[in-house]
């Protein structure tokens, strides 16, 4: 049913339905889910609910209050698929009976109203440690952020059909094991925070792979992650939500800029830098200084700290790459020795800083099965021979990175590399 | 809000567990039936049996109408099913609060993996 968005010329009521989708898609959900306890069923219906706006805003105009037509259409739509499933049983007089129904109502009508409670709780959902996680991940970006599988799935490097029929089934492990939705109030769900922070930030880390089919098919992820973090400082007193906010809008800034026209790959030391938005990088400045009140530096501090230093310099040769390199050393010994790829970007660090023998001798012992496949290894090889000047050795370098890509598109990327030196 | 019925499958890998005849194992057994006795307070514990281990098994399968039996386990794995329980939990987290007190998994010797059964009086699972 997701094709059902408008797509197509956009008119004042495919526009208006847009508006309203963006606005009213979670909260819809979270209430019809609160009644049926089926995630699957429960989109159905806001979905079909949208489809029928479509058709019936067209002819009788857009309504006064188009969240509450929404959700009163969604509530029929679900009765009508449990009235027809099991007639005369006891479930739908529960759904009349549901005295929430008339609260739900004015909760829409009020312009005010709070619905970060209400997000945050599907998110916990999404985020049960019952599920896989990159399946926590493809939920949220479903059921939180209202991306529809088509715009997941290259991100992913998937399909359609793959996406939605790992969504399907996820969605049918929550009803049938009976996977609850709390509220965040719940204490049993307060250690679950962790994970909904990791959840977000790799639905933003899908938002920038390298090497998607399309240009910047990214933005949206980001931008979804990006509000989702802003929702969960909104709901949470830990301050690492507050880090990880910063360390989202610091990265997002510098991906803006890394493609030009053509979707083709613009290394940093050429990116515009002029084109960063300071009142972007000042918000996330400020979210940054929040996030520093926890007594201990967490790995997301580290990083936004160190995502902070290549933002605000005015240049790539004015970066502080001594500094960078001293939270790179933190970062590894606070997030353990497993993480191969904070050691890539400390070797590549350690070179930007002059010290070329240890960034190479790191580099060496990597292990590229953990870094992602062999290309990122030659990536940063090439790295290292640019910085020292060496290009010869650059170029053969990015042509072996390229040639181990996964992907036609980042192939291209790696390839067209020494070209830009 | 009706309950939902889980099975709980208890694994362990071979010879992770007190011997019968070791001093741990009465220790070991009165946990069981303390756990049972929490759960059956609760209205959680519904049934449930140990089991001998995979060496006492017989695998049946009838082939053309021929009944088959194999001496052995359907399928030979370093884990095996040590027993069983039959729950009713409100939800999976209240079954995972339980599951994680059934001492094969709070001493570490192997896991307990839940399934919810299926409630065939409400029409085949969708």
């Amino acid at each position: 049913m997701d094709s059902d968005r408008p797509q197509h010329q956009p008119t004042t009521v495919e526009a208006a339905v847009d508006s309203v989708y963006r606005q009213h898609w979670r909260k819809s959900v979270a209430v019809l889910l609160a009644s049926c306890r089926d995630l699957a069923l429960a989109e159905d219906c806001v979905q079909e609910a949208f489809s029928r706006a479509l058709r019936s805003w067209a002819q009788e105009g857009i309504p006064e209050n188009p969240g509450a037509w929404i959700l009163v259409t969604a509530r029929r739509v679900l009765i009508d698929h449990i009235r027809s499933r099991d007639a005369g049983t006891r479930a739908i007089a529960r759904l009349w009976d549901q005295p929430l129904w008339q609260v739900e109502l004015e909760l829409l009508d009020d312009p005010e109203n709070d619905t970060r409670d209400d997000e945050l709780a599907l998110m916990l959902l999404c985020c049960h440690p019952a599920l896989a996680p990159t399946d926590q991940v493809l939920l949220m970006l479903r059921t939180v952020a209202g991306l529809t599988p088509e715009q997941i799935a290259p991100m992913f490097y998937s399909n359609e059909p793959g996406i939605r029929s790992r969504l399907t089934r996820a969605k049918r492990k929550i009803r049938l094991s009976r996977v609850p939705l709390r509220q965040p109030s719940d204490p049993a769900v307060a250690d679950r925070l962790p994970q909904v922070l990791a959840a977000v930030r790799l639905a933003f880390t899908h938002g920038h792979r390298p090497g998607a089919a399309t240009p910047d098919a990214g933005a949206d992820l980001r931008r979804e992650a990006i509000r989702l973090a802003q929702v969960l400082t909104g709901v949470s007193e830990e301050p690492d939500t507050w880090s990880l906010l910063a360390l989202l809008m610091f990265t997002n800034e510098r991906m803006r800029t890394r493609l030009d026209e053509h979707g083709r790959f613009i290394p940093l030391p050429n990116q515009v830098r002029t084109r960063w938005d300071q009142d972007t990088i000042a918000t996330a400045a400020a979210a940054l200084d929040r996030g520093r009140s926890n007594t201990m530096r967490s790995p997301y501090q580290l990083e936004a700290e160190i995502s902070a230093l290549h933002t605000t310099a005015t240049s790539a040769e004015h970066t502080d790459w001594a500094q960078i390199v001293v939270l790179y050393n933190e970062l590894v010994e606070v997030a353990g020795d497993g993480n191969a790829g904070t050691k890539l970007n400390r070797a590549i660090a350690m070179a930007e800083a002059g010290d070329h023998i240890r960034a190479a001798t790191e580099l060496e012992r990597l292990d590229p099965d953990k870094l992602g496949g062999p290309w990122r290894l030659h990536a940063a090889r090439a790295h290292l021979h640019t910085i020292a000047g060496d290009t010869i050795k650059a170029t053969a370098a990015w042509n072996l990175a390229g040639q181990s890509a996964p992907t036609a598109a980042l192939r291209d990327q790696l390839t067209a590399r020494p070209g830009m030196l | 809000m009706t309950k939902t019925s889980y099975t709980l499958i208890l694994t362990a890998a071979h010879g992770s567990e007190p011997a019968p005849d070791s001093e741990e194992f009465g220790a070991y057994v009165s946990e069981y039936m303390a756990f049972a006795e929490a759960a059956g307070a609760a209205g959680v514990l519904k049934g449930g049996e140990s089991v001998l281990p995979p060496e006492m098994s017989t695998t049946v399968s009838v082939v053309d109408g021929d009944i088959k039996l194999h001496d052995g386990p359907f399928a030979e794995v370093d884990e095996h099913v040590i027993g069983w329980y039959l729950i009713e939990a409100e939800d999976l987290d209240e079954a995972v609060k339980w599951a994680a007190q059934i001492p094969v998994a709070a001493r570490g010797y192997g896991a307990v993996e839940i399934r919810p059964n299926i409630d065939y009086t409400q029409g085949p699972p969708a």
